[in-house]
């Protein structure tokens, strides 16, 4: 009798096992990485003259490798950044190798914080100040593809035969306007800023000036930011579901997710009486092209209700084209009504019922697939921002909530785990199995 | 070429400067921001002058804090001087000079307001314009009162866009075209100036709390009981974890006493 209750109980636990891995796993879903990371080359002067105080104290040449070093903490993992020096290794005669001594300390590359600091502080002061040369090389580092900034940072004029580093920088930024450069000048005299602002102007960028560690320390930060503003999408990574049923839970928050087109995007938020759902979504372009082609695709932004109602009203869906212009980002934003009060306490109301509360997400590509195309497959990036307005500290009075407060291991509003469900059943059965088995036996003997 | 960039510099620095002042009520140099390039990472800024920059090809957000009863107003000015406006100069490109500048004003929702269409919705877009010889264009966006959460939320409101309290938020773009491309990087010089006008006045979504609910419901047995159907009422799990606990109890019981009858007919026939 007992071996009966045990095999039933063993036939739980393989139930059990079997559930598991459809419950627990994350929706299986192709995910390739967001499209070309924008990328930053740091082109510092190292000549002779960076060995010089910069009027606090330091060497200016640590005063740099410092400023970089606290950049590295700063920017977000996904940038690519590298560092090139001109000068360094060189004496200032003979004058030929001295204008072609630039070497990349640290090549670009996803950061290694570790590993990049130890590179940065290695270069030392020395030679000439072979800027165009630099600049030229610096270039053919960051390629011909994506977002690339060069950011110059110099204490001094060039020291080199011509060609002009400002001829130099206007030839690099025909590569197109993804292509900047932005130049700073460190304690540097009326001539050597002349200098670095038409370099700056000809490469499409802005001049700055820095006096001390500090101030290069946070001009540093200026143009790095403005560089990586384009394409850096900020939030917590998720991953949606593709359909109703496999809707990812989420919370109030800031999210960064990834579709692709002609795909849907599903997220589930569970909403209790009197509170309202605030949600938009909002696609970035991964390149510039998208915009050209990709006008005419549509995107639309859903909330849909525990019954699964779309109202397509109410400001709870809306819809509109992405990628309009070249860099303009529109955000589509719905709201519910707070749900089950006032005019929705009605049965009939469309935001009557507390509960788990959908959004769906459409990117719709055009008809020629060009949303595809011209990303090679790539996904789209997209944010999310959701808000539950009437929402208290995460759990809210229960005074409007007529129902009795449930177990905390199981989240309100939701049908329990089919394995609890399955535990709790097996072993009721066996139990009632011994039970109705020895009652039965006792009562015939 | 210098001399021609530097004074086309001096002249729009001048007039940028001459443009923004008149609006500034307290002389004060603007501080240096670096606007996000799209909404999650658009900084929070209060009422004030601001410098950032715009590149061609970009759009910049910031974020301001609006309450209900108060209006958000943005002019950017941007310096356009290091861009050849005339066709017959050498460093002349089309794509540069013909940028289209806009100002955005975008609702707590992320929702552009002036598609929505209406006299005080049209004013949260301006187009920055200016002469092209000026050197700098300028343009002001002016956004709609911003209504209390039970104004909007509470009644049936009919605009398919809210002006709600919160978050709104300001874009600059210097958007190029593919018929007319900018094809040589250029990052513009831009004064921002952001003013809120109105008296803050209260408004919580927790207005709702205060609304009547639902009348008393009928017993819960009858809404509750195809508990696992979970697409009307959601189901209370405990009532659900009770009634299949129940069953299998019930149905663990009848397997037990079947085993039994079966195993003392087996026994007593073979005795």
């Amino acid at each position: 009798m007992d071996g009966g209750g045990g095999k039933l109980r063993r036939a739980a636990v393989l139930i059990a096992v079997a559930v598991l891995p459809t419950t627990l796993a994350p929706p299986a879903r192709a995910q390739n990485p967001p499209a070309v990371a924008p990328k930053i080359l740091l082109a510092f002067d190292a000549s002779e003259s960076m060995e010089a105080d910069d009027g606090a104290g330091t060497p200016k040449i640590r005063a740099a490798q410092d400023a970089a070093v606290s950049l590295l903490g700063q920017l977000p993992s996904s940038t690519q950044v590298g560092l090139r020096v001109f000068g360094g290794t060189r004496p200032s005669r003979p004058i030929g190798p001295a204008c072609r001594d630039s070497s990349l300390v640290l090549p670009l590359g996803a950061l290694d914080r570790a590993q990049a600091e130890d590179r940065i502080r290695s270069f030392r002061a020395k030679g000439r100040t072979p800027i165009a040369y630099a600049l030229e090389r610096a270039a053919e580092d960051l390629g011909t593809e994506g977002s690339r900034t060069i950011i110059l940072v110099s204490d001094g004029k060039a020291t080199c035969p011509p060609p002009t580093p400002c001829q130099v920088a206007e030839r690099i930024a025909r590569g197109g306007v993804e292509m900047r450069i932005q130049a700073i000048g460190f304690n540097v005299d009326d001539e050597a800023e002349r200098e670095l602002r038409c370099i700056a102007r000809a490469g499409g960028g802005v001049y700055r000036d820095a006096d001390d560690a500090d101030s290069l320390r946070q001009e540093l930060r200026l143009l790095s930011t403005r560089a990586l503003r384009r394409y850096v999408a900020k939030g917590k990574r998720i991953r949606c579901g593709p359909n109703a049923r496999r809707a990812t839970p989420i919370t109030p928050g800031r999210y960064v997710d990834a579709m692709l087109p002609d795909s849907e995007c599903w997220y589930a938020v569970d909403l209790r009486r009197g509170e309202t759902l605030k949600a938009s979504a909002s696609f970035i372009p991964p390149t510039r092209e998208v915009a050209d082609r990709g006008r005419f695709a549509n995107s639309s932004f859903d909330i849909v209700t525990p019954t699964f109602a779309i109202l397509g009203r109410r400001n709870s869906s809306a819809s509109g084209r992405p990628f309009e212009r070249r860099g303009f980002i529109d955000g589509l934003g719905v709201v519910s009504r707070p749900i089950g009060v006032g005019q929705q306490a009605a049965a009939t109301a469309p935001f009557s019922r507390p509960g788990r509360y959908r959004l769906r997400l459409k990117l719709q590509d055009t008809g020629a697939k060009d949303l595809y195309d011209v990303t090679g497959g790539q996904p789209y990036e997209v944010e999310l921002a959701v808000e539950v307005l009437g929402r208290r500290g995460g759990d809210p009075a229960p005074s409007n909530d007529p129902r009795p407060p449930t177990p905390a291991a199981i989240a309100p509003n939701e049908p329990p785990a089919t394995l609890l469900l399955v535990v709790i059943a097996g072993g009721l059965a066996a139990l009632g199995f011994v039970g109705g088995a020895a009652l039965l036996g006792r009562w015939r003997r | 070429m210098a001399p021609v960039i530097a004074r086309r510099a001096t002249i729009g620095a001048a007039l940028a400067a001459a443009l923004a002042l008149p609006a500034v009520s307290v002389a004060q140099s603007p501080s240096p921001v670096v606007g996000g390039g799209s909404f999650n990472t658009a900084p929070l800024l209060a009422p004030g002058a601001y410098a950032d920059t715009v590149a061609a090809g970009e759009t910049v957000y910031w974020k301001v804090r609006i309450a209900k009863g108060q209006g958000l107003e943005a002019t950017a000015t941007i310096d356009t001087s290091q861009i050849e406006s005339d066709p017959l100069k050498a460093d002349y490109q089309r794509g540069l000079a013909r940028l289209d500048y806009r100002l955005d004003l975008f609702t707590p929702l992320r929702e552009q307001l002036s598609s929505e269409g209406g006299a005080s919705y049209d004013s949260a877009t301006a187009r920055l314009e200016g002469d092209p010889d000026a050197g700098a264009v300028s343009g002001t966006a002016k956004g709609p009162r911003a209504l209390g959460f039970e104004q909007i939320l509470a009644t049936d409101y009919t605009k398919a866009k809210f002006p709600a309290p919160g978050e709104w938020y300001v874009s600059l773009s210097a958007a190029d075209t593919s018929f007319d491309p900018a094809e040589l990087p250029a990052e513009l010089p831009v004064a921002l100036e952001l003013r809120v006008d109105g008296a803050p006045q209260p408004s919580s979504a927790d207005f709702a709390r205060s609304l009547p609910g639902p009348e008393k419901r009928r017993s819960p047995a009858v809404t509750n009981a195809p508990a696992l159907a979970a697409a009307d009422e959601p189901a209370d799990p405990a009532l659900t974890i009770g009634l299949v606990g129940a069953i299998a109890l019930v149905a663990g019981a009848a397997l037990g006493a079947l085993a039994v009858v079966v195993l003392g007919r087996r026994t007593s026939s073979r005795g």
